[in-house]
């Protein structure tokens, strides 16, 4: 049986564990905790990793890792990128600046992203009157970047396999 | 003064300017349709009435307007890339007269319930304190295809006549809908019109191997599911419409015309096609021949995985 890993990363918050939750086929395996960055809201927050899986016809798993959001768990977002197909960026857009945001988690995954594929899935664009999703576009080629931005609602299975299923496409293109 | 009650509205959205320069111009918009029939309501989402589209446009270039199906017109608004700046900007100054006459124009044509609605403005050669403009060989006004069957006629409009006509004020009579009148449900014509355009760009398209140089803007890619893919695609390598049909499976004229309209909006640009390295039997196009056989087994694993996501979404 052959393994293929996904990666979704991005900001505490942004919905990794909902995501990975919309569309595993197990009970995805969640490492939450109580939150106590009073920075942000939430109840819970991803401490370790996110787990959840899909099994391939032929018995194979793509397994899909949340990063835990917080910055200073970074040492372990590179050991999770090692060998993955591709990573998902998600944002928020209704963040105080979720380009920045984007730009910060390029950084710390730019080996596996230039290795790999990448996409940027922005969240909760309906609720971000000053934020298009042409910012987070015109941010990257800025930087001589170029990734599909789609939007992208971690509650929703479409959106998340919509994402998923971009990213490989990408890396078809690749080969 | 408010304006007058029987002004009816007209929507408008703006994409690909920079946010400071679509601040701009919805400032110029605001002065400039207190000289017009309608009422120009800003729309921050589609759908809406009228798109204002920065791109860089040569008028041999013109792409039908409504390639986007949320809207029932585009004007194509002038962006240059300005020294000392990343990414393109409003080409400045920006002239209240020729505002004017875009907006004039495009309620006309709106009244018209033309379905094909495209106009360039290139005010920066305007001077409005210029009293013979129609004589002056930069002008280049309005340029509005006419008619919505096809036809790809042009009318020139300049500064001369963008004073209202009596007859015209009927667009603000109680009852008419320019959206109602205008939005055509079709969204293939546009793309007949630009296959059957064969402007410089789609001719480039043909042939050219491009490379993405920015996602497209979401007004480009609604109109049509395909683009999102073809766009995706063209992130990974450069490539030219041949190999990206081949790979994508989409028809080959799509994928011209996606080219053409990612070089139009300057969403991608041409580059010199890599060297075939190797000479064999294999026709350079028919690429996923000359993949190891690695790559096809890579190839194998992300079909299983699109099929494993298409089971899944077919079953939720």
């Amino acid at each position: 049986m052959n393994e293929f890993k996904i990666v979704l990363t991005g900001p505490m918050g942004v919905g990794k564990t909902t995501a990975i939750a919309a569309i595993s086929e197990i009970a995805p395996v969640k490492t939450d905790v109580q939150n106590n960055d009073s920075s942000n809201a939430k109840a819970t927050t991803t401490v370790g990793l996110d787990y959840g899986e899909l099994t391939l016809d032929n018995g194979d798993k793509l397994r899909l890792y949340g990063t835990p959001g917080q910055e200073r768990f970074a040492f372990m977002w590179d050991i999770m990128a090692q060998g993955a197909l591709g990573i998902i960026i998600m944002v928020d857009a209704t963040r105080p600046d979720p380009v920045a945001d984007m730009v910060t988690y390029l950084t710390y995954f730019r080996n596996a992203t230039q290795k790999s594929g990448c996409i940027i899935a922005v969240g909760r664009l309906e609720h971000a009157s000053d934020t298009s999703l042409e910012a987070f576009s015109e941010r990257l080629e800025q930087l001589n970047l170029v990734y599909p931005v789609v939007p992208m609602d971690a509650r929703v299975p479409q959106d998340v396999s919509m994402a998923l299923e971009l990213l490989i496409t990408q890396l078809e293109a690749k080969l | 003064m408010a304006d007058s009650p029987t002004k009816n509205a007209v929507t408008y959205s703006i994409r690909g300017l920079p946010a400071k320069d679509e601040f701009s111009l919805r400032s110029t918009i605001r002065m400039a349709e207190k000289k017009v029939a309608a009422n120009w309501d800003y729309s921050s989402s589609l759908p809406c009435d009228v798109l204002f589209l920065g791109a860089t446009q040569q008028p041999d270039e013109l792409a039908p307007s409504s390639f986007v199906p949320d809207v029932d017109a585009t004007l194509f608004v002038p962006v240059t890339q300005q020294a000392g700046h990343i990414g393109l900007a409003l080409l400045l100054p920006v002239h209240l007269v020729d505002v004017m006459s875009a907006l004039h124009l495009s309620e006309r044509q709106l009244k018209a319930g033309s379905s094909l609605l495209t106009a360039t403005a290139h005010p920066d050669t305007f001077d409005p304190s210029t009293s013979n403009r129609l004589d002056r060989t930069d002008h280049l006004p309005i340029v509005v295809p006419t008619g919505g069957s096809g036809d790809l006629g042009q009318e020139h409009v300049t500064g001369s006549h963008i004073a209202i006509d009596s007859t015209e004020k009927d667009l603000a009579k109680p009852g008419y809908n320019p959206s109602l009148a205008a939005r055509q449900p079709d969204t293939t014509k546009p793309i007949e019109m630009l296959a059957a355009s064969e402007s410089p760009t789609y001719r480039l398209a043909m042939t050219a191997t491009v490379e993405l140089v920015r996602w497209p803007d979401h007004a480009y890619l609604k109109s049509n599911p395909q683009y999102v893919r073809l766009a995706t695609m063209l992130t990974a390598k450069p490539m030219d419409a041949t190999t990206l049909a081949a790979r994508s499976r989409a028809s080959h004229d799509l994928c011209i015309r996606f080219i053409s309209l990612m070089l139009i909006a300057k969403r991608a640009r041409v580059i010199e096609p890599e060297p075939v390295v190797a000479a064999d039997d294999t026709s350079p196009s028919d690429s996923r021949n000359t993949l190891t056989a690695a790559q096809q087994a890579r190839l194998g694993i992300f079909a299983k995985i699109r099929s494993r996501l298409g089971a899944w979404g077919a079953s939720a």
